[in-house]
């Protein structure tokens, strides 16, 4: 029995529905509001609706942002690359998206109860349900681009062929996502094999400081945009895919030019829509066939070591921290927020002389939203395994003695790396790098140490798993931010008070910094007991002598 | 010293749903204790505050001298649990589970390397120790957490519908380990709603009804309260817990699905 159109569309929208139910269900804010609703599969559609318009509009505004300057200017070369540099944005997060879809389908086994329905299920199903809720969402990002350069050009042909390329974009897009899904997607589906996870681990996070590196630069320096281009010579320029999306739109003029640049956007959309039909059934298949359970292989004697209880915790908080794509990313996050302040207050300063007090500052931004970010990402990590951890004999002092390790680790290696990356362009001096790295560990330990203690005893002994809802949502965030920057921010202010002050030079700054810092650090140690008083429980049957 | 639990008038509430009401008793050591009851009785919040998992609103929890409430964690390090869906960190493989766990607990190398090969292979999850948790089946999950709440050799075990989801062999070798440890002075709490493994398996059984014990003993001392002497242990549970009229109803729902 196969299926009619209605029907399609209809699973389409449902396998979506379950998607997002599935994300939003043990937020606390999504409970209660759906617990006053009386049509409760209509409020879910209605915030599918939502999310799905207020994505659209975002990346309009953020396409007309882009184009506005060189559209004012009349600037068509910097027009052309702006507007390749959304097709690639585009085509990064189609590529995005769509994996994370296959993902997400596959790991909470969406399609499984349509396995057991006596009907042929058409293998575009995921594909319609991705493209009309996700997909279709990116062409936002380019055709306001599109038709502003179409209409400030006087070209209708700049509009067509544009609309081909954002079609294009977007199956490129799905098809290599999906690739990307039969490639890797049984990742955790399957025997661990620590090399491959490394790779695929560092793959992803290669991939997403790409993207996201892409969005600063332009933001931050829109004439870079030029020089990032690569210029490629005739006939490269019309074939390499992706690239002659700008010469194909702004430098096609004469008449047989466009019966090029037709044939050209036409064949490539129709070879990726070709691609589209063998990868999209070798995808979808994947997700119906029962591949995900492991049936074991030989036992192959592993070294199962018991090591000390700090080192332990430190070892498993960073395996579940970087086995998980969505912890991964998370992991990153704070990097992308604070890279613009560090960007345009170091690294487009006019000199290569930077006041190392400058510097410091704009360190201290990435402490506090890494701080902050991170308190909450460490407990949210354990998930359902929180009601496993409250079974073991420890208290919640240990729990955050221990926790801060794993964090500290991460940080410092973001860390040091970009301070590291920083010293290639600004010349400062060891010294002072040295004292960046001590104040910025010392007041990020202290803050971690503070919110962590403070978010840990929100988590009601009821709770069988703990997500950043948990904590009381959007206002858990807001107050610990604030909290950080507190400790952060009033050593920082009360350093350069005195320095300013007492007309002190920078080395001045950073010895009260670094002396103010050991000082919180102390502080919140003994007043959270992270140094152990008295040794835990011990379990009575530790051995059998 | 000998090892008991104890619980004085314990009461429950979440907000305004009364969990527990006023629920006492007590089990000796070398004892399987069954705790029977509907979905939704009470049976997991009372283990819950037996372990030191939940503190109760109301009475006292005393587990081998320990106060629930003072001494939770003097009580988890003599304790094993076994929750009704196995809630590991799925991310990680069995062997590092294992190891953490034995870290956390401080178990000795040795003791450790002995105790999981033989429970591993008892359990014939060798194959798995390499495999990503989230991997598994509810099977070999519900093995894993079984392993992972028996290898310290608690004094305490508690079971709370521990035997879903295993084959019948990983069944009967748990049952015969739960025996073993009574035999060794263990203390044994086992909730299922399986009520021939409760027949067969438990020394004392108490029934739960809307958080109350409604029934306390052993099976002959259930069916002298239910007035049946030759009942077996789902018809004495069937009429404690209001629930006779299953029959009828099952007839209601054929006669509705046939017209």
């Amino acid at each position: 029995m196969r299926l009619n159109t209605k029907t399609l569309f209809y699973l389409a929208r449902r396998i979506l529905i379950e998607e997002r139910y599935l994300a939003l269900k043990n937020s606390a804010s999504f409970m209660s509001r759906t617990a006053r609703v009386r049509n409760k599969g209509s409020y879910i559609m209605r915030f599918v609706n939502i999310s799905y318009g207020a994505t659209s509009l975002s990346f309009m505004i953020f396409s007309l942002i882009l184009v506005a300057p060189s559209l004012i200017s009349h600037e068509i070369y910097t027009l052309s690359s702006v507007v390749l540099l959304l097709f690639i944005y585009s085509l990064f997060i189609n590529i995005s998206n769509s994996l994370l879809f296959f993902v997400s389908v596959n790991i909470n086994h969406i399609l499984d109860p349509l396995r057991l329905l006596p009907v042929d299920f058409p293998d575009h199903v995921i594909a319609v349900s991705w493209f009309i809720y996700t997909g279709s969402s990116s062409l936002f990002a380019v055709l306001p681009a599109v038709f502003l350069s179409a209409f400030l050009l006087n070209s209708i042909y700049i509009l067509i062929v544009g609309a081909i390329w954002g079609l294009f974009s977007i199956l490129l897009g799905y098809v290599i996502g999906s690739s990307l899904f039969v490639a890797f997607g049984s990742r955790i589906g399957g025997r661990r094999t620590r090399v491959s996870s490394i790779l695929r681990n560092a793959g992803r996070v290669i991939f997403l400081i790409f993207v996201f590196a892409i969005f600063e630069i332009i933001l931050y320096n829109a004439n870079l945009v030029n020089g990032v281009i690569p210029k490629l010579p005739y006939p490269y320029s019309y074939f390499v895919p992706v690239f002659n999306i700008q010469y194909s739109l702004f430098f096609f003029h004469s008449f047989y030019s466009h019966l090029t640049g037709y044939f050209i956007s036409i064949s490539y959309t129709a070879l990726i829509g070709l691609s589209f039909v063998y990868i999209n059934r070798r995808a979808f298949y994947r997700l119906i066939e029962p591949a995900s359970r492991s049936y074991g292989k030989a036992y192959v004697h592993t070294i199962t070591r018991v090591r000390s209880r700090p080192f332990s915790f430190f070892s498993k908080d960073l395996k579940i921290s970087s086995r998980k794509s969505q912890n991964l990313i998370l992991l990153i996050m704070p990097i992308f927020f604070v890279f613009p302040t560090i960007m345009s207050e170091v690294l487009y300063a006019p000199t290569t002389r930077v006041d190392p007090v400058t510097l410091y500052n704009a360190m201290v931004a990435f402490v506090i939203v890494t701080a902050s970010f991170y308190s909450i990402l460490f407990l949210v990590i354990e998930g359902n395994g929180i009601s496993f951890i409250k079974s073991l004999p420890l208290d919640g002092n240990s729990i955050i003695r221990w926790k801060i390790a794993a964090p500290t680790f991460i940080f410092l290696i973001i860390d040091v790396s970009m301070l590291i990356t920083i010293s290639i362009k600004v010349l400062m001096g060891t010294p002072y790098y040295l004292f960046i790295m001590v104040d910025t560990a010392l007041y990020f330990v202290s803050s971690i140490i503070y919110n962590m203690h403070r978010l840990y005893g929100k988590i009601p002994d009821t709770a069988d798993t703990v997500n950043f809802y948990s904590f009381g949502g959007q206002i858990a965030f807001i107050s610990t931010f604030a909290f950080t920057g507190i400790i952060v921010g009033s050593a920082d202010i009360f350093s350069l008070a005195v320095q300013y002050s007492m007309k002190l030079d920078a080395y001045s700054f950073f010895a009260i910094n670094t002396l103010i810092g050991f000082i919180a650090l102390a502080f919140f140690t003994i007043r959270y007991r992270i140094l152990p008083m008295r040794p835990g429980p011990e379990s009575m049957m530790g051995s059998d002598a | 010293m000998t090892c008991s639990i104890k619980l004085d008038n314990i009461s429950m509430r979440y907000g305004e749903k009364l969990a527990l009401d006023d629920v006492s008793l007590e089990i000796p050591e070398g004892t399987i204790y069954g705790v029977l009851g509907p979905n939704g009785s009470g049976k997991t919040t009372m283990m819950k505050i037996i372990l030191g998992l939940l503190k109760q609103t109301r009475g006292k929890a005393n587990v081998c001298g320990y106060d629930s409430i003072k001494d939770p964690l003097e009580i988890k390090a003599i304790s094993g649990y076994v929750p009704e869906t196995p809630i590991l960190y799925e991310s990680m493989t069995p062997s590092e589970l294992f190891s953490f766990i034995a870290s956390i607990r401080r178990i000795d190398e040795n003791t450790f390397r002995r105790r999981i090969d033989a429970l591993i292979d008892a359990f014939g999850v060798s194959e798995y120790m390499n495999d990503f948790i989230g991997s598994l089946s509810f099977g070999n999950r519900q093995k894993i957490a079984i392993i992972s709440a028996i290898m310290h050799d608690p004094k305490i075990l508690i079971v709370d519908e521990g035997i879903n989801g295993l084959d019948p062999r990983s069944a009967k070798l748990f049952k015969s380990i739960l025996t073993d440890m009574r035999d060794h002075g263990k203390i044994i709490v086992f909730s299922t709603h399986i009520l021939e493994i409760a027949e067969s398996l438990c020394d004392h059984v108490a029934i739960l009804y809307n958080g109350r014990i409604v029934a306390n003993g052993t099976i002959e001392d259930l069916r002298s309260a239910a007035n049946e002497p030759s009942q077996n242990l789902e018809e004495i549970f069937l009429k404690l817990t209001n629930a006779e009229d299953v029959p009828d109803v099952a007839r209601y729902l054929r006669d509705e699905i046939e017209h």
